[in-house]
């Protein structure tokens, strides 16, 4: 019987692809997987569709279920700021070094060993926390430790909490996943009238196995369906009754942590 | 008349009628309108040949409450679409399951907690999908036994409480009958032959063909290749009665259930399963019973058969649980001497051996659930029992003991010493004060134990701690009344690993989850008055059950005590069904209960691995709106000299209420989208029988 109510649900017009307040879009990983204690660069993507303007911070925590690896019993230095550069901001990422002795040792592990870090962006100042996490008060130490606990204390539209992990593994630049790629087929204007709508296609170029999964966002109107499996997606844009200027996202993602992120302007008149 | 009250059930014309004081254990009715060839029951086996009678006749149970309906009652009780257990859960005690979905919630405890007897052996589940029919033909049982708490040590290995399908008493039928019936989501027929005089046979089978309306018309909305919810059931039954009154019971009952959602493959564009559930078991019990000289009645049951529940969701998400069980039980019955108000002394006993033997093998691999587990475990659960009666005058003393062993070739052993205890005291004809205590205990699950699947060799069982005290009072020849208060204890629950994947019985576990190892960290207190009036006369049958009950659950010992998830603090049914001239029949039935308590909403984070969002649920929590229904349902008979035709209309959901039954979410988690309950159902069938 929920199955019902869930399969029922998936269908047309997805309110869930709507960017109603600051999003977390996509984290990019480059590269998309790392040796241990490889440094990487994990970009971060942030929708403002009210323009009020965004403050977000990240921090590392490779969680195997005890807590984060990297805590260093202390807010100082846990947290970094992200400085947004339009949508964009850069963070380094560093897998532990631990790893090594664990791949090495042969050891079988229930999971693929990864570096996690977690990223909040809100408007601009609705989350107190990010203040004190940058300032090293430890008022958002326990914020830090377990922030899905921490985010019953903030406000559901403007604050945007993400975790991305980063696989870990000893395979060479050249054995290593990569990131896919994503381009829009067809180059027309997304420009509609109220009420309008467009299909949208899509063409995906990935190399490694398994399934790929392309899911998409917008600031205007609503997209359907909300994911999309393969190498083709292909989705609707509905313009619905509000005119102005937004900006659609596509992100897809491989299944050994590869991602990439499409988007465009787009008018409703 | 003599309407004493051991049980309250609801019983109308087509029961023998009670026999007098005193004739009870030697005059069973069924010998009165036995075919000339069929030798009366011996004496012996009065105390289960009664089983028909529990409504207005008395029989010895240590129950303090035991709640029986006949199957005459329940084809035409309103909003239970004749189903027998569907009929239970208007009783008190039962909480009100969401969706209406097959889970049978018994005094403020989980589902899984409470277990499905055929003749007191275990059956997988009691229901099809979707709660709309027990998996076993109505026709093919005697009665229904509700045990809420408080049973006997014949039954183990369950925390809280009991259906037992009953078969027995068995006995032959009076002539060849049988029957054909549709409805608006299946088919059924029935066949019952005596092949001698000492043997007959029954054939039962029943298909739902609600997919072949659904499912069209879910693909058309879905765009998705939609194969609606199916099931099947057969029962056969051969029964055998030798010349010195010994019975050889075979009964074989088969279900099969399932549900799928086609889609196109991305990477092949070939149709394959989005979406698939399916849970089939093929059980086939023997039963021998005999009584021997001094009285004592051999009973010898085995049960053993296949089982699988299977979930697939694509791409390459699977999980099944397929557990082979034997179960094996030989008992020894001795009913004390007289009636309980004839002023004897005496001592009757009980005791037995009930073994159960698995080889389970489970793999749960749905990515989204993370790791993956399998298991294949060999599993060895003996127990022994023994129940002495003492009967002293208008007094009943049933202390009862059972041992259970369980272990597995994994490593793990427990054991569980359970002492129950029963008091009953008819101080007047129409009376009966009942007070009992007891431990009920339940072992862990498999994967829970298993060390391949995160499982703790060092869990032990989980127990509980049953008490509780009723009161019968008949009032004049129609009206029974009966008060029943309980208090227990849950120790030593398994807490742990809620974000594992597990087969559900209904709405999927909502709120904060424990995600920590298993441990048996988890207590609970459940508290509760139940109350049943039940009116009962030539014409009318009514009933009104009222619960209110108190159920919390603290998992971890720093953990805070909060709501029990499925805690409805009131539940009411009543229902009333009277026999009108010329055929008519006319019933109607309104139940109110509490909303259960959930976990709002208060923010969300994503996942950017998977894409997916996460809840993020507030600390306090909430309670759905109160539920209520209205059902009215009519019937009509009409009587031939050799066949009977009925047809009924049972509006569900009369007044098209909208109830609230589920709290859910938007994909994204942004919104609460409550999950509301079914419209206005007019279910309608029509029965030829012969």
């Amino acid at each position: 019987m929920v199955i019902l109510f869930a399969v029922l649900a998936c269908s047309g017009p997805s309110d869930t692809t709507r960017v109603r307040d600051v999003q977390i879009i996509h984290v990019g990983a480059q590269p998309a997987e790392l040796n241990p204690g490889e440094a990487g660069v994990l970009t971060v993507t942030v929708a403002d569709p009210s323009g009020q303007g965004v403050e977000a911070m990240a921090w590392p925590c490779t969680d195997l279920g005890e807590g984060c690896l990297e805590d260093p019993g202390a807010a100082a230095g846990w947290a970094q700021g992200v400085e947004l550069e339009a949508e964009d901001g850069v963070v380094e990422v560093l897998a532990s070094p631990t790893w090594e002795g664990v791949l090495a040792s042969g050891e079988e592990l229930p999971f693929e060993p990864f570096q996690g870090t977690w990223f909040l962006a809100c408007r601009t100042g609705l989350c107190p926390v990010i203040g004190q996490a940058l300032a090293g008060d430890d008022a958002a130490l326990d914020f830090l430790r377990d922030p899905t606990a921490g985010m019953v204390d903030l406000p559901l539209d403007g604050a945007s909490l993400v975790r991305r992990t980063v696989r870990v593994s000893q395979r060479t630049p050249d054995e290593r996943n990569q990131n896919p790629s994503i381009e829009r087929l067809g180059d027309e204007a997304l420009q509609l009238s109220t009420q309008g709508e467009v299909g949208l296609s899509f063409t995906v170029l990935d190399e490694s196995e398994g399934t790929l999964a392309t899911d998409v966002f917008t600031s205007l109107g609503t997209l359907g369906p909300a994911r999309v499996e393969g190498e083709e997606p292909e989705f609707t844009w509905y313009a619905g009754e509000e005119a102005g200027q937004g900006r659609i996202y596509a992100v897809v993602r491989d299944e050994e942590g590869g991602s990439a992120l499409w988007r465009a302007e787009v008018v409703v008149e | 008349m003599l309407p004493l009250l051991l049980t309250i059930s609801l019983a109308l014309a087509q029961v023998p009628g009670p026999p007098a004081e005193g004739e009870e254990e030697d005059a069973p009715p069924e010998e009165e309108e036995a075919p000339p060839e069929e030798e009366p029951l011996p004496p012996e086996e009065t105390e289960e040949a009664y089983e028909f009678l529990v409504i207005t006749g008395e029989r010895l149970k240590p129950e303090v409450t035991e709640r029986v309906i006949p199957m005459d009652q329940v084809r035409v009780l309103p909003g239970s679409g004749g189903d027998v257990v569907r009929a239970v859960q208007n009783l008190p005690g039962v909480a009100r399951a969401p969706l209406g979905v097959g889970q049978i919630l018994i005094r403020g405890t989980a589902p899984e907690d409470s277990a499905a007897n055929l003749d007191g052996m275990p059956l997988p589940i009691v229901f099809h999908f979707a709660g709309l029919n027990t998996v076993i033909n109505g026709d093919s049982l005697s009665e229904v036994a509700f045990l809420p708490g408080n049973y006997s040590v014949r039954y183990g290995r369950t925390l809280a409480g009991l259906i037992d399908l009953r078969t027995t008493p068995p006995s032959l039928p009076e002539k060849d009958r049988g029957y054909l019936s549709v409805d608006l989501f299946q088919a059924t027929g029935y066949l019952e032959k005596r092949l001698s005089p000492r043997t007959s046979l029954s054939l039962s089978g029943r298909r739902s063909y609600i997919d072949s309306v659904l499912s069209p018309v879910l693909s058309k909305v879905t765009g998705n290749t939609f194969q609606a919810p199916r099931y099947y059931d057969v029962n056969a039954r051969l029964l055998h009665r030798t010349d010195s009154g010994e019975i050889f019971d075979a009964f074989l009952v088969g279900s099969s259930d399932a549900f799928r959602v086609l889609g196109e493959n991305a990477e092949t564009g070939e149709e394959e399963t989005t979406i698939g559930l399916q849970t089939r078991f093929i059980k086939l019990r023997l039963l021998h019973r005999r009584v021997d000289d001094r009285g004592v009645r051999h009973e010898s049951a085995i049960i053993l058969g296949p089982e699988e529940q299977k979930f697939q969701i694509a791409p390459d998400g699977t999980a099944f649980e397929r557990p082979f069980d034997i179960g094996i039980r030989h008992e020894l019955f001795k009913a004390p001497p007289g009636g309980s108000r004839d002023g004897l002394t005496g001592v009757g006993f009980r005791g037995g051996l009930d073994v159960q033997l698995s080889q389970y093998r489970f793999e749960y691999d749905v990515p989204a659930f993370g790791l993956s587990e399998q298991g294949d475990i060999g599993i060895l659960a003996p127990a022994a029992y023994v129940e002495p009666t003492f009967r002293l005058r208008r007094w009943d003393l049933i202390p009862g003991l059972r041992a259970d062993l369980y272990t597995t070739d994994q490593g793990y052993t427990g054991q569980a010493l359970d002492p129950r205890m029963s008091v009953l005291f008819h101080p007047w004809t129409q009376s009966r004060l009942k007070i009992a205590a007891g431990r009920h205990s339940q072992f862990p699950e498999p994967r829970e134990v298993t060390p391949s699947s995160q499982g703790d060799l060092g869990l032990t069982p989980e127990w509980s701690l049953q008490t509780g005290i009723g009161w019968e009072q008949g009032v004049g020849e129609h009206l029974t009344v009966e008060v029943s208060r309980y208090y227990t204890w849950l120790n030593d629950l398994v807490s742990g690993r809620e974000d594992a994947f597990r087969f559900f019985s209904g709405p999927p576990p909502q709120g904060p989850l424990d995600t920590g190892a298993y441990a048996n960290d988890g207590t609970g207190r459940v508290a509760g008055i139940e109350t049943l009036v039940a009116w009962q006369d030539d014409l009318t049958f009514a009933m009104l059950a009222a619960t209110l009950s108190h159920s919390v659950r603290q998992k971890r010992p720093d953990g805070e005590e909060v709501l029990f998830e499925y805690d409805q603090p009131l539940v009411i049914n009543a229902l009333a069904s009277r026999e009108l001239p010329k055929g008519w029949r006319l019933g109607a039935r309104y139940r109110y209960g509490s909303g259960n308590p959930y976990y709002p909403l208060s923010n969300r984070w994503y996942d950017a691995d998977s894409g997916d969002w996460q809840p993020v649920y507030s600390e306090e929590q909430d309670r759905t709106s109160a539920f209520w229904q209205l059902d009215v349902r009519v019937d009509k008979t009409w009587v031939r000299r050799k066949s009977e035709i009925s047809t009924y209309l049972d509006l569900q959901n009369a007044t098209n209420r909208q109830n609230q039954e589920v709290v859910g979410y938007s994909d994204d988690y942004y919104s609460e989208e409550p999950i509301m309950g079914l419209p206005l159902v007019p279910a309608f069938g029509v029965r030829v029988e012969w």
